[in-house]
């Protein structure tokens, strides 16, 4: 009975062992990669499915109505499944285990460029219209392509100025003819330090590589009535219930307190232009049905689309006309000969030293 | 719990080490039973769900690219900074848990049984509600333009409104709402212990009452203490979203520095780093906790059967 005992205790010990090893295995190692057998002949019987992810919410409710379901009706033989959220290093996760469950992701501006440009397939440029997707504005490398187009705006209260409005981004850091706080995201690279360039005379069009000194100088001038918010909604609140008089934010968030009755407006004399790109993993197993999705929702049929259910800009050239008179007004792309150009590529090989300074500075 | 805290009493304190080699002497003298499998689904859940994951971080932290990881830690003052904001914060919601707590777990022994109930109700119902919509709804209260400032304003006795949050302050509200269970109860469960009739005796004996509650009670509860500081330091130290909506960017936490390392940088290796050195630091923090107050009370568990 008693060895029968210690049997039990060894067994139990030995299993831990052996299962904490072949997690291990499993987690580290590359040998899993190719396990997706080549079903080949018979494709056009055989349905495929493919996994879209994106950020969630009503972004993603919109993607679906505009670009999703459209797209599954006019290719009965793909199925489109969706994921949430996207998350950067979940990718950089799936590619390296080897095991890649997402094939179209809808990323922000950080990624498929620099360093993370080698977790995506390679956009071919005979299936996607990549030179109708304004490639001077929406820079690649050829491993991403932007799917929607949005707006870092500077958002202000109208009730806080008299009859003066913001018309520039020297006005941000103007705090005698615009009292108030201000709001920005605590992040470096969303625009922040390239306004404090433009608002000490920097040319919109000479920003990069930036002059961290110049830049940081100017912010130390308005450095004690910022007031850093971490999430999008945060910022939302900010305005909204008048904590700050401006504040940096998406163009959507100022929309949404604005039908909530809120007394804000958005300065589009003046903003960043930037996109939401689409990568594919690399090492999908559906590279060829991926690749249609991704042709299909930036095309210049295509493209506009979603502007009917989400502020949203399309990127597509050929389809900026195409966007209803009435929603226009609150799309970037309405707005484009303002916007000032956001140099994602620079960001992206220069992110950890910016990052950097930018902790200290913001707490020294 | 309950087997845990009547161990309490007893006034020895265990040397340095004495908890681990207690527990591997218990191991070597345990017998084993067939009941003993019941071990096996928690085993295998933290092998492959804690242990393993735990293995590759340190692996990676070593490996992607290198130790170089580490030298980024110490050549970033950023990093270091960060940490100390972490633990000062941890030890400032501490400290006003226990001054709420203590007094709070007091007024509980001495209360009557519903009394007693409403007063457990109070420091457990807000645990069951989302941290996100409490922390929102202290911005609601503390903002500049909140209920707070708004009220004080309206009736004339201040002019500017105070700052109550997006610094120190506000951070240590936000969490200690949040942790005072975990200060509460481990007190209480030690004051339950406590003989009532030694304050009497005490004061029989001529003690004034405050007297006899500095010089009897207190000392008797101080494992409740210690247990429960220890408990709110070590969870303090993994907070995330709290700080960054009730403070500014210098109340920023050292989890928020590894999220960002890991989603926006998506650098493993030196992500993988920062952890294993909070993880350290946190270790070492225990251990030096474990030299006044028994790790197996904190924690529910007894090394002694």
């Amino acid at each position: 009975m008693r060895v029968w005992r210690r049997l039990t205790l060894g067994l139990v010990l030995v299993l831990c062992v052996a299962l904490s090893a072949a997690v291990l295995a499993v987690g580290c190692g590359e040998e899993s990669k190719d396990d997706g057998a080549q079903n080949g002949n018979g494709g056009e019987q055989k349905k495929v499915t493919i996994v879209f992810t994106a950020a969630g919410g009503v972004l993603q409710e919109a993607m679906t109505k505009a670009w999703i379901e459209p797209f599954m009706a006019a290719h009965p033989n793909i199925e489109v499944i969706q994921d949430e959220p996207n998350e950067n290093a979940k990718i950089k996760a799936m590619v390296e285990a080897g095991n890649v469950t997402w094939d179209v992701v809808d990323n922000g501006n950080d990624f498929g460029i620099g360093e993370t440009e080698s977790l995506c397939e390679e956009i071919d440029p005979k299936v996607v219209p990549m030179d109708e997707l304004q490639p001077d504005l929406f820079k690649t490398t050829g491993h991403r392509v932007p799917c929607f187009v949005y707006a870092t705006v500077v958002g202000y209260r109208t009730d806080k100025f008299g009859d003066q409005k913001p018309t520039s981004f020297v006005d941000f850091f103007d705090l005698e003819k615009f009292p108030g706080k201000r709001g920005s995201l605590n992040w470096p690279a969303h625009g922040l330090i390239e306004m404090a360039l433009i608002a000490d005379g920097v040319a919109p069009d000479q920003l990069y590589p930036l002059d961290l000194d110049r830049a940081f100088k100017k912010l130390d001038t308005i450095k004690d009535q910022m007031v850093w918010w971490t999430t999008g909604a945060q910022s939302e609140q900010l305005l909204a219930d008048g904590e700050v008089s401006m504040t940096t934010t998406f163009n959507g968030r100022v929309n949404n307190i604005k039908k909530a009755g809120a007394p804000a407006e958005i300065m589009w004399d003046q903003f960043f232009m930037l996109a939401d790109y689409f990568v594919i993993p690399k090492g999908t197993k559906h590279l060829k049905e991926a690749m249609e999705l991704v042709a299909w929702c930036t095309s210049a049929e295509h493209s506009a689309e979603l502007s009917k259910y989400i502020a949203y800009g399309p990127p597509n050239v050929n389809a900026v006309q195409k966007v209803g008179p009435t929603v226009e007004a609150n799309l970037p792309t309405a707005h484009a000969e303002n916007a000032v150009p956001f140099d994602d590529i620079w960001w992206s090989e220069n992110l950890s030293t910016v990052y950097d300074r930018w902790q200290k500075w913001i707490r020294e | 719990m309950d087997s845990g805290v009547a161990q309490v009493q007893q006034p020895k304190l265990p040397s340095v080490g004495g908890a681990g080699k207690t527990l591997l002497k218990g191991l070597a003298r345990t017998r084993v039973n067939g009941w003993a499998l019941l071990l096996l689904p928690g085993c295998l859940f933290i092998v492959v769900f804690f242990f393993a994951p735990l293995v590759n971080m340190v692996w990676r932290s070593l490996t992607d690219p290198g130790p170089s990881n580490y030298a980024t830690f110490a050549e970033t003052g950023t990093y270091a900074r960060v940490l100390w904001v972490t633990i000062r914060t941890a030890l400032l919601v501490t400290v006003a848990s226990l001054i709420l707590g203590y007094p709070y777990a007091y007024m509980m022994i001495k209360a009557g049984g519903k009394l007693r109930l409403a007063l457990v109700g109070l420091v457990l119902l807000p645990f069951w509600s989302s941290i996100l919509v409490r922390t929102y709804a202290w911005t609601v209260l503390l903002q500049d333009t909140g209920v707070i400032n708004s009220v004080l304003m309206k009736l004339g006795l201040i002019s500017d409104s105070l700052p109550l949050m997006r610094n120190d302050l506000g951070v240590t509200i936000g969490m200690t709402q949040i942790l005072l269970p975990m200060m509460v109860f481990p007190i209480y469960a030690v004051m339950r212990r406590i003989d009532a009739d030694l304050l009497p005796a005490a004061e029989g004996l001529g003690a004034r009452p405050s007297r006899a509650f500095v010089r009897v009670f207190m000392p008797l509860s101080m494992p409740g203490v210690f247990a429960g500081s220890l408990l709110v330091f070590v969870v303090s130290l993994g907070f995330y979203i709290t700080p960054a909506l009730l403070g500014s960017p210098s109340n920023t936490m050292f989890s928020v520095i590894v999220a960002h390392t890991i989603q926006q940088q998506v650098d493993f290796g030196l992500g993988s780093a920062l952890g294993v050195i909070l993880l350290v630091v946190t270790l070492v923090l225990l251990w030096i906790g474990s030299r006044v107050v028994r790790l197996g009370d904190v924690f529910g568990y007894s090394s002694e059967q």
